[in-house]
């Protein structure tokens, strides 16, 4: 089990801990601490696995486990790159990091889903997040691995000749103009 | 002999300072006709007027009966090497010629045979490919003078052609413009070289400080410019005017040399009679006597002082 | 008329090192340019819309920026080397001279566009966009040379200097561009978006954008950013019209 690995399962359980452990003074309406009556699923984790350049689509659902409205729902993605052990500027990577549910009935179950587009090559997790607002913890799906292959340059053999080539050419026709200036003057 | 350019007023100021004060001036038809003037005087304005590079003030200017708004008219018919021009270096002398043969809307069928002669003419044809950038001085200005002539014009104006040639070069300049005045083009000369001008010209203008001083002939600019003639005298022995005691007229440039007196009196034609009687009756030998003519130069800076 | 000045200032720029230079040094940006966006790590994995997008941005950018500092000399050099009283002694009319060197500097545009075409073919391989790419480059980087061009020609009448009519155009070119430097956040003040709206290089860079990334091809597609690139050319000739009547009226030589 990699070190990573094990943060990300301590920071798991220390929310779940944090969560249970919470203190019970809320407002009414939010009475029911939010995070514990959603649940949340990655459902895309076997096709994750790509190239770098590739677009895909991360699909999960969201579901209201409890008897009562689940408010001010917002739900985003945690990347985070295993080999340098950093978590990923999703910048680059999609354009809907975040997502504004708002409120979850119960009983209801919500697909979720993001388009991210693989910038670099790299082992990765992923996680869903949810938060509710307030004093509530976030909720957290399951992690899932995936890795992200180097691309291929993309047609290099053709861009070469154009790009040294065209230079060069023109080297040449301007040799040759000169050429026949000198001996037209002469 | 007609009138080809006319001009009437022309006023021409930068600011408040008058360029042109008011000029009048006409020139006939095959005339050579000098302009001169001191720096600053408004000779290269008056140039520009008349060749529609700038507008005048004031005034009324006709060429060859066209005005001035007629560009087009007058363009066809007239050639100007201007005070300060220059050259696209890179162009051989022959395309520089072929270029403003274009633009004179010549054909081209024709171009050739009259690049040529222009080129043999100004003693350019062996340079003819070469570029102007490697030209001299000399060989730039014979060129604009080419360029000048493309369009076979009625009247040429030129704008001081030979400054900065040496004297082989303006020589060139000068017999060339004798010949083209002698088949007929009108010249309006512009320069500060006076014997070029008096070489030259049948007529001369003299302007100063915008305004017209002078205009006429070498002889009648000399009558302009002194009632009194001048006299030169040579005498045998020592003769001081001196002795002369109180007598009109004006002795100077008076030398002794040997056992001869030289000497320059101005005075009227009657005074003048009245010394040789004089120095007849002293029986001095007078060995010559005659009228001295003015140079241009004398009349020149009496008239611009 | 202005054929013969057209051709002239042609055959200059071929003959001297000047014209060369600038087709020379075009081709190595594009070179640089479209090698990188092909090759390298990051920048290939754009998606090639974008691609595209970034190399006509290059292209027409480099060639405003030759081309304006050409144009800022075509005029004046007759000036500063004393050709202009030989030519306007000529039956030449100002607007003959002003046509023949619009040309010119349209021509050099045309030049770099030519060096810049089989950048735009090996870039746009299989993305069915090369006609679209190829045909707005030049659309677009016609009008907005054009204006520009014309600018900077009412600058030269103006000042009849080529350093201050330089100086001039660079200052304007960078007021154009400077948008581009904006975040994101800034271009949602009003006053930002007004200027995106009649800034022509913005309009040009947001047209191609169009085009090319969000595949909306047809000129009606594009009105919202060709209207006002025509109305800044109409502006631009009028402002050149208006020079040239002042310079008629000061005359070819302004002082003696």
């Amino acid at each position: 089990m990699t070190n990573a690995k094990l943060k990300l399962i301590i920071l798991i359980l220390g929310v779940a801990i944090m969560t249970l452990f919470s203190s019970p003074a809320r407002a009414s309406s939010q009475a029911v601490t939010a995070s514990a009556p959603l649940t949340i699923q990655i459902l895309s984790a076997q096709t994750l696995s790509g190239t770098a350049g590739d677009f895909v689509t991360v699909e999960g659902q969201l579901q209201n486990t409890s008897q009562i409205p689940v408010t001010d729902v917002t739900i985003y993605l945690s990347l985070v790159d295993l080999q340098n052990k950093l978590p990923v500027d999703l910048e680059d990577w999609s354009a809907e990091k975040g997502q504004y549910i708002g409120s979850v009935d119960p009983g209801q179950t919500l697909p979720l889903r993001w388009k991210i587009h693989f910038v670099k090559a790299g082992d990765y997790s992923i996680a869903i997040v949810a938060d509710t607002g307030g004093n509530n913890m976030p909720l957290i799906s399951t992690i899932t691995h995936f890795q992200v292959s180097p691309k291929r340059n993309l047609n290099p053999g053709q861009v070469l000749p154009v790009a040294f080539g065209i230079p060069v050419l023109l080297l040449l026709l301007f040799a040759f103009l000169n050429y026949r200036q000198t001996i037209k003057h002469s | 002999m007609d009138t080809v350019i006319s001009i009437k007023n022309l006023t021409k100021s930068y600011g408040s300072a008058k360029a042109i004060d008011d000029l009048n001036m006409e020139i006939a038809q095959g005339e050579f006709f000098g302009f001169l003037g001191p720096n600053g005087a408004g000779k290269t304005t008056t140039i520009r007027i008349l060749t529609g590079i700038i507008k005048a003030d004031k005034g009324e200017v006709l060429i060859n009966g066209f005005g001035l708004e007629e560009k087009e008219k007058i363009a066809g018919i007239i050639g100007v090497i201007p005070e300060s021009h220059g050259f696209y270096n890179w162009m051989s002398a022959w395309k520089y010629l072929q270029f403003f043969a274009d633009l004179y809307q010549i054909k081209r069928d024709k171009q050739d045979n009259l690049i040529k002669l222009l080129l043999q003419q100004v003693d350019l044809l062996n340079s003819k490919d070469s570029k102007i950038g490697t030209f001299s001085r000399g060989m730039r200005q014979r060129l604009g003078l080419a360029r000048a002539l493309i369009n076979n014009p009625k009247i040429l104006f030129l704008d001081e052609p030979t400054l900065g040639l040496d004297p082989q070069g303006q020589e060139d300049i000068q017999r060339l413009l004798k010949k083209l005045n002698q088949d007929g083009v009108t010249i309006f000369l512009s320069s500060h070289l006076l014997p070029e001008v008096s070489n030259l010209c049948s007529k001369i203008a003299i302007i100063s400080k915008g305004k017209l001083v002078a205009q006429g002939t070498m002889d009648e600019l000399r009558r302009t410019t002194h009632a009194k003639k001048q006299y030169y005298l040579k005498i045998q022995g020592d003769f001081a005017p001196s002795s002369l005691g109180k007598f009109p007229g004006k002795f100077f440039k008076v030398s002794h040399k040997s056992d001869l007196s030289e000497l320059t009196y101005e005075g009227s034609l009657e005074d003048a009679n009245e010394l040789i009687n004089i120095l007849k009756t002293e029986d001095m030998n007078i060995l010559e006597f005659y009228p001295a003519a003015d140079s241009l130069t004398d009349i020149f800076l009496k008239l611009t002082k | 008329m202005f054929k013969y000045i057209w051709f002239k200032e042609v055959k200059e720029s071929l003959s001297t090192w000047k014209g060369m230079l600038w087709l020379f040094v075009s081709s190595l940006i594009f070179s640089f340019t479209s090698y990188l966006l092909l090759t390298d790590k990051e920048l290939s994995l754009l998606d090639q819309t974008e691609l595209l997008w970034l190399l006509s941005k290059v292209i027409i950018g480099v060639a405003i920026l030759i081309v304006a500092i050409d144009a800022s000399s075509i005029i004046t050099s007759e000036f500063e080397k004393e050709t202009a009283e030989s030519l306007f002694i000529t039956p030449l009319k100002l607007k003959d001279l002003l046509l023949g060197k619009l040309l010119a500097s349209l021509t050099l545009w045309g030049q770099i566009y030519i060096v810049a075409v089989p950048y735009m073919v090996v870039t746009s391989m299989g993305s069915g966009l090369l006609w679209g790419f190829a045909g707005y480059v030049a659309l677009l980087g016609s009008l907005g040379i054009t204006a520009m061009v014309m600018v900077i020609f009412a600058i030269s009448l103006l000042y009849r200097s080529s350093k201050n009519t330089l100086t001039t155009s660079l200052i304007i070119l960078l007021a154009l561009s400077i948008p581009a430097f904006f975040s994101s956040t800034l271009t949602n003040n009003p006053m930002a978006q007004f200027f995106g709206v009649v800034n022509p290089v913005d309009n040009i860079f947001s047209s191609l954008d169009n085009v090319l990334v969000d595949y909306h091809q047809s000129l009606l597609q594009n009105w919202n950013y060709l209207l006002p690139l025509l109305l800044f050319l109409i502006a631009s000739a009028v402002f050149m019209f208006f020079a040239a009547k002042r310079f008629q009226k000061e005359g070819v030589i302004k002082n003696d």
